[in-house]
């Protein structure tokens, strides 16, 4: 197996969430939930993971519309991320290869 | 893990990047935020037209507008990002081509001696702008889109 593939990461609604936050700065907790097609418990659930090992942060801030979650790809988290898509590349093109 | 395999999650990858810059763009370009953005340019231009106090106050009036907007667009987006240095560039070209678009009208108008040119022009500029908004979307997109992730 290729040494940057993540196993931990590769669970799909993990990686769902991981590739919703890449191309942003934060990303609201609703918009999440709804792309990934989850409840608000399940995804909190995968948000504590991946945050507990270290790949995202959490903010809650509260105003006049209620109280707000973002969600945010930590450096370490995108680096993981990173590395993770790109041995999946590296898995297809290797399976591409003796066809070539 | 197969070749198969891979390929799907990249595909998921690449879906679930897709859809975060389409909710960074289609808000960057919603319908509200462009009408108030074009009031605010059609105030400015106005202005040109009243006498003082009036003109002042058209002024603070789009300024604040334009403020507000900035304000609650920022505070109501689904995704937030930085933008990076194209997206500055272009966003700067873009406020240039409705400037060249508001002098053209404003010495158009007064070519053809029309009332309240500033008015005039100041409609050519927020049709202009609504107009920019939407039509460049799929550029504003690509540029999201070569800012270096997977």
């Amino acid at each position: 197996m290729d040494p940057d593939f993540d196993e931990f990461l590769h669970a799909p609604a993990r990686l769902s969430i991981v590739a919703l936050l890449a191309p942003a700065d934060w990303v609201e907790f609703g918009f999440v939930r709804d792309k990934v097609g989850t409840s608000d418990s399940a995804l909190s659930k995968q948000v504590a993971a991946l945050a507990e090992a270290g790949y995202v942060e959490a903010r809650k801030t509260r105003n006049r519309t209620g109280r707000h979650t973002h969600v945010r790809l930590t450096a370490h988290g995108r680096w993981a991320f990173q590395r993770h898509a790109a041995a999946l590349q590296r898995i297809v093109a290797a399976a591409r290869e003796p066809q070539e | 893990m197969t070749s198969y395999d891979a390929r799907t999650a990249l595909d998921a990858i690449h879906h679930h990047q897709e859809q975060t810059r389409d909710a960074y763009v289609r808000h960057g370009s919603s319908l509200p935020y462009m009408l108030v953005t074009a009031l605010s340019v059609f105030g400015f231009s106005a202005a040109a037209d009243l006498q003082n106090p009036w003109r002042a106050l058209t002024l603070l009036a789009a300024g604040g507008l334009m403020a507000g907007t900035l304000f609650v667009h920022q505070r109501r987006a689904p995704v937030r990002r930085k933008p990076s240095g194209a997206e500055w560039a272009f966003s700067l070209w873009l406020g240039g081509v409705v400037i060249v678009i508001l002098v053209a009208a404003v010495i158009g108008a007064r070519l053809l001696k029309l009332p309240e040119p500033g008015v005039i022009a100041g409609a050519v500029a927020a049709v202009a702008t609504l107009v920019a908004g939407y039509a460049t979307r799929p550029i504003v997109k690509a540029i999201t889109r070569q800012d270096g992730h997977v």
